[in-house]
């Protein structure tokens, strides 16, 4: 299947920069755009696989679910690290009251057992509250270590937020990685 | 105010709360009395003024412990008691100079708590008092779970590299003698600093390669990329792996368990990878779903004794992509002849080890609300203590 042309554009866009910038204003500018047009929430993507790879399954995906999104299994979670927000008064995709969501996320890329598709995930913190504290989970399935950071959960994205105050973190579906 | 009028209240009828019950004893005292002489009432204590407790020079045995929630603590291996802690902000990073004189917090602070001006400073303790001697501001610093390599300083102790992500990728070098920031290193498609020599420092890269900052003749940094040398998409290196900072001797460990020797420099020499299970005659891990065996996991998962040329890496028995699970086991490895020397099995599962860097070392192991000491040729339990986790651990000379 054809990928999304979205895609393969913040891909292009993602590895020029990777290979080309080295001047603090470019990143400098790239970054004052992501913090004020979330009308690119997806920037800085790279595909969480190499462009020709196709998305196989894992130990996580053979055990996930679809239908409890306070249980670690759900699906969307392969890549999640934090406090669900599902557990805090929010859901996989809105934030709890009292929190804003950030513009900037880390991505993963997760198989739904039900149609047997992946999917893109852009895992999107919550911010300014305090840290929820209900239902941590950790899912690891192709999160990256911190040097490749837009798939990595250790970073606090509250990039562009009012506030760095990490609160939970949302699972939003960005669309058929296929 | 309220509470210094009814001290002294409660504290009157305490004491003659005692005088009673003082009296009662004398009572049967007295039919004691007739069969040996009344002893002397014991001298008064006397009075004290409180003050505070010395730190003694810091031991080969000591570990520095970050606590997730801010502070680090500093615990005696030999005894497993605290000594004593500094404080420190969420998400701080830290590090013990090479002279132990000096501990370095890299911290960041909102004037209202969750919002208000944001400072990023680098905060300067005595290790002798453990007191606040100097803030260097910092121009900014990635805020995320700790990691060993955020935070960083050259083998002489002389600049200090904080990564900074924003989200651009560069290290703040400091001038730890001046105590100023001397200049930001843009690393772009690079994360963290991994020092080596007098000024330079490495960095992973997210395309399987590796950045070399170093500075040229006039002290200005420039940054070149070697080729990419490992599968990132697949098996990629821990961002937690070993690096000697003394010698810039790496062993990048990778998710399946293949440990790459690299000799960090200004050109770095990186080695054929080595199978950690190939070494403990087992069949080398590999990225199949479903391929059940020993695998390195955990947090801060490896630790190395200089003087022997040993590794520690913490394992568990599970899948690819379980990389953060905690492990049960501590295999300990010969990084010269690549072999395995023996498997520790520990007394609870754990997220994070240290292993000191004298001739009798100890070996500490972090999990489960305890903290273990052992000994790190039998793994034998030396002693224990309850502690809530750690986010990072130093030991003296490493």
């Amino acid at each position: 299947m054809k990928r999304f042309s979205v895609d393969k554009l913040s891909e292009k866009v993602t590895r020029r920069l990777a290979n080309q910038t080295s001047r603090r204003s470019v990143l400098s500018k790239l970054g004052a755009l992501l913090v004020a047009a979330p009308v690119f929430p997806l920037l800085p993507v790279q595909r969480a696989r190499a462009a020709d790879d196709k998305i196989t399954e894992t130990d996580f995906s053979r055990a996930a679910q679809t239908s409890d999104d306070t249980a670690c299994n759900y699906w969307r979670y392969c890549g999640s690290d934090g406090y669900m927000c599902s557990c805090c008064g929010g859901s996989v995709n809105s934030c709890p009251p009292g929190s804003q969501p950030s513009p900037t996320s880390w991505i993963g890329t997760c198989i739904n057992p039900d149609d047997g598709r992946s999917y893109l995930i852009a895992y999107r913190d919550c911010c300014g509250s305090s840290a929820c504290g209900q239902c941590f989970c950790e899912g690891t399935d192709r999160a990256m270590p911190i040097y490749r950071p837009q798939a990595n959960n250790h970073i606090i994205w509250c990039f562009g937020t009012s506030s760095m105050e990490y609160h939970c973190s949302m699972s939003v579906l960005v669309g058929a990685a296929e | 105010m309220k509470n210094n009028r009814t001290m002294p209240n409660l504290a009157a009828k305490a004491a003659l709360a005692v005088h009673v019950l003082a009296l009662g004893g004398l009572s049967t005292g007295v039919a004691h009395a007739q069969a040996e002489p009344a002893k002397a009432p014991p001298p008064v204590l006397e009075s004290e003024v409180a003050t505070v407790t010395p730190l003694r020079p810091i031991k080969a045995h000591d570990l520095f412990i970050g606590q997730f929630d801010g502070g680090v603590r500093i615990i005696d291996g030999d005894t497993a008691k605290t000594l004593g802690q500094v404080y420190s902000s969420r998400y701080s990073n830290f590090a013990l100079a090479p002279d132990n004189a000096f501990l370095y917090v890299a911290e960041s602070y909102w004037a209202r708590g969750n919002r208000g001006p944001r400072e990023d400073l680098l905060s300067v303790y005595s290790t002798g008092k453990l007191d606040l001697v100097a803030e260097i501001k910092l121009p900014g610093r990635l805020i995320s779970d700790p990691k060993t390599h955020n935070f960083h300083l050259s083998a002489d102790g002389h600049y200090g590299y904080v990564y900074n992500f924003q989200p651009a990728s560069s290290v703040v070098v400091v001038d730890l003698q001046k105590r100023k920031v001397v200049e930001s290193v843009e690393i772009p498609g690079c994360g963290q600093a991994l020092p080596w020599g007098a000024r330079g420092f490495a960095a992973l890269c997210a395309d399987g390669a590796m950045a070399v900052a170093n500075v040229d003749a006039k002290g200005k940094y420039s940054v070149k990329r070697t080729d990419k040398f490992f599968d990132v998409d697949n098996d990629p290196i821990f961002d937690e792996s070993v690096i000697d900072r003394q010698t810039g001797e790496a062993f990048f460990l990778s998710y399946t368990g293949l440990i790459y020797p690299v000799k960090l420099g200004d050109t770095p020499q990186i080695g054929q990878p080595w199978s950690m299970q190939r070494a403990a005659g087992l069949a080398p891990a590999t990225t199949k779903v479903g391929h059940e065996t020993w695998r390195p996991s955990g947090s801060i998962l490896s630790t190395y004794h200089r003087a022997s040329g040993r590794l520690f890496v913490l394992m568990h028995e599970g899948m690819h992509w379980d990389y953060a699970k905690p492990g049960s086991e501590v295999w300990v490895l010969d990084t010269k002849q690549q072999k395995l020397i023996t498997r520790l099995e520990l007394p609870m599962a754990a997220g994070s080890i240290a292993v000191t860097q004298d001739a009798e070392p100890v070996l500490f192991a972090i999990g489960e609300g305890r903290l273990w000491v052992l000994n790190p040729d039998s793994g034998d339990v030396l002693r224990t203590t309850r502690l809530m986790g750690a986010s990072l651990v130093a030991v003296k000379d490493f």
